[in-house]
């Protein structure tokens, strides 16, 4: 693995602890994922299962008290994890950005938007004021935003939500990053604004060969723009194959039970199904696989260790003891 | 939706908010008075304030003496003006650094979390006495004196500030839009400064403008109390200290510093409510 392969972002054995008063919250544990050139990796699950934690420790952004206390997260031969504080910040925003779900409380209150952009590039690349404000002007038009030279002038709180996350968008991309982290880059905002950013996110995919790792709970947002996808349970990636592999052949059970719970994507079916019991508290994880008690195939091993993330062919891969390799 | 904010439109909006709240407008009006008096006094003033006349000494308000003299033959009205110079001077040096050093403390111990507890644990047990204590305490250990006053007031004010600032920032750091400027690559020097600070701009200008009254009472209660600004210095504080010898036989002594000190405070006091309204978040955006 690594350059050969076309892997900009290698993430193995991810761990993340948040230490509180009533003990240690695991939020990830022992996650892989790794994204190559030019692609959309999707990472769903629900709230809770680590998604966002997974995002932000990728820029080493992880709030007190969280701690990453394992793995490495591999960019371009370097460990971010293990980089110096000092040339972690050239990659922040210039290599590798983000964006987040809040466009509106992301930005700050007391600058002008387009200066927000031009920050950016007057940090990150060194342009001149005059020379990164154009500039900034130009991206606001690129993200399309209408009447960006008037728009440039305008603060957060005078555009909506869309227009605010297009302004974070083009921040984002200001530099050209190679990756491009998008933490539920449209919940926030309503379903027509929502089909023109993922629309926006693909284009600007395609134009710059950005990779995207695009986080949602939401498998619509995934099915229509991710080009490969991770489902997340419990702080650990469960299975990970191509979108449309992954949506006609779900293996492992608890991706099953997401499609599932779905109407009407691919299969007939009348009724929708549930998956039985709900998320175990953070402080009580089952042991084995932490999906077991959920599990409607869990066998004698489920309890006893945790599955590993193992490929059952053309890059589809999935964690659980059972041999659900040839449900395919 | 367009229309910008520039400081222009800022001052329109905080002119139109004079306009409608009569009691702030009147306190501006007070203000203005204030500081014109203070900047103009050696112009406007009829005699010398340290001139002695003891022919004339205690005679009451007259065309020559407007607001009377005192036991020395001074000119009241002289001395009053120039006494709004001195209290000028003294709250705008006491407030002005005052402010600088507690939006700083106040800032640094709350982006800094190690910093938190050593800073503001401090600042709480100089918070846990009356400022006036604090005040004399230190006038006490730097002997009396126009300059000393400055510090002493500064250093009792400074708590205050360094509290209000301390606990917006706690708040704003944890903002969104902070945790996005992380993500460009801002320095926590950038972030501080340029992103978490500004959220504190409006509640500190409302409380410099409540603190400035009080430290016109606190330097005028040490001149009452011969700490503060030396005789023969014209200071209201130290006139009413003065006057309460004549109290009775010539109240005008006390008189006419005391109503300046109180039409001064108050009218501070009356705009302060004012600027908190006009700066309140939640009226700013409409």
């Amino acid at each position: 693995m690594g350059e050969d392969s076309g892997e900009v972002l290698n993430i193995r054995g991810l761990r993340v602890d948040f230490h509180t008063k009533r003990g240690v919250v695991r939020a990830v544990r022992g996650l892989d994922l790794s994204v190559r050139r030019a692609e959309i990796v999707g990472v769903v699950g629900e709230t809770g299962c680590g998604k966002s934690v997974t995002a932000l420790s990728v820029l080493r952004l992880i709030p007190r008290p969280g701690v990453i206390s394992a793995g490495w997260v591999m960019f371009h031969n370097q460990d971010l994890l293990r980089l110096p504080e000092k040339h972690l910040r050239s990659v922040r925003g210039n290599r590798i950005s983000m964006i987040f779900q809040e466009p509106s409380s992301s930005l700050n209150p007391v600058f002008r938007v387009a200066d927000q952009i031009a920050e950016v590039l007057r940090f990150q690349v060194g342009l001149a004021p005059r020379v990164a404000r154009g500039r900034a002007v130009d991206l606001m038009r690129e993200v399309g935003i209408p009447d960006a030279d008037v728009r440039a002038r305008c603060y957060p709180h005078q555009l909506s939500g869309g227009m605010n996350q297009r302004i974070m968008i083009a921040m984002a991309l200001a530099c050209s990053p190679e990756i491009l982290i998008a933490d539920e880059p449209v919940t926030a905002l309503d379903a027509t604004i929502k089909g023109q950013i993922l629309s926006l996110l693909r284009q600007l995919r395609d134009r710059h060969g950005s990779s995207i790792v695009l986080i949602t709970h939401d498998l619509g947002i995934v099915a229509h723009t991710c080009d490969r996808v991770a489902v997340m349970y419990m702080g650990r990636v469960v299975e990970a194959a191509p979108v449309d592999v992954l949506f006609r052949w779900p293996l492992h059970p608890y991706t099953r039970g997401l499609l599932g719970s779905l109407p009407g994507l691919h299969l007939d079916r009348s009724e929708l199904q549930v998956i039985p019991g709900s998320v175990p508290g953070p402080y009580d994880l089952p042991a084995g696989c932490s999906f077991h008690p959920r599990c409607a195939i869990a066998g004698v091993d489920c309890p006893e260790s945790e599955p590993v993330l193992a490929d059952v062919g053309d890059g589809h891969l999935v964690a659980c003891h059972c041999d659900v390799g040839g449900l395919q | 939706m367009a229309g910008e904010r520039s400081f222009g439109s800022l001052l329109a909006a905080g002119y139109r908010t004079l306009r409608e709240k009569r009691l702030a407008f009147a306190g501006a009006v007070v203000i203005v008075a204030f500081v014109a008096v203070g900047i103009a006094a050696p112009i406007i003033a009829p005699h010398d304030p340290l001139e002695i006349d003891l022919r004339n000494a205690l005679s009451v308000p007259s065309a020559e003496h407007w607001f009377g003299t005192d036991n020395n033959g001074r000119d009241i009205l002289s001395r009053v003006l120039y006494g709004a110079r001195t209290s000028l001077f003294v709250s705008l040096l006491s407030v002005g650094c005052a402010t600088i050093a507690g939006v700083f403390i106040g800032a640094v111990a709350g982006y800094y979390a190690h910093l938190q507890a050593p800073l503001m644990r401090f600042v709480d047990i100089v918070l846990a006495f009356p400022s006036i204590m604090i005040a004399l305490i230190i006038v006490a250990v730097l002997g009396t004196g126009t300059m000393n006053v400055i510090v002493a007031i500064a250093v009792a004010q400074t708590p205050q500030f360094a509290r209000l600032v301390n606990a917006i920032v706690l708040a704003t750091k944890e903002d969104m839009y902070v945790e996005a400027g992380r993500a460009i690559g801002e320095t926590d020097s950038s972030l501080l400064w340029r992103y978490v600070i500004p959220a504190c701009v409006p509640p500190v200008v409302v409380q410099i403008s409540l603190l400035i009254p009080a430290s016109i009472m606190t330097a005028s209660a040490l001149s009452f109390l011969g700490l503060g600004v030396q005789p023969p210095n014209p200071e209201w504080g130290a006139m009413l200290s003065l006057g309460k010898e004549w109290m009775r036989t010539a109240p005008h002594l006390m008189l006419f510093p005391g109503l300046a000190l109180m039409v001064v405070v108050l009218g501070f006091n009356l705009l302060g409510e004012g600027l908190r309204d006009l700066l309140d978040p939640k009226l700013r955006y409409e």
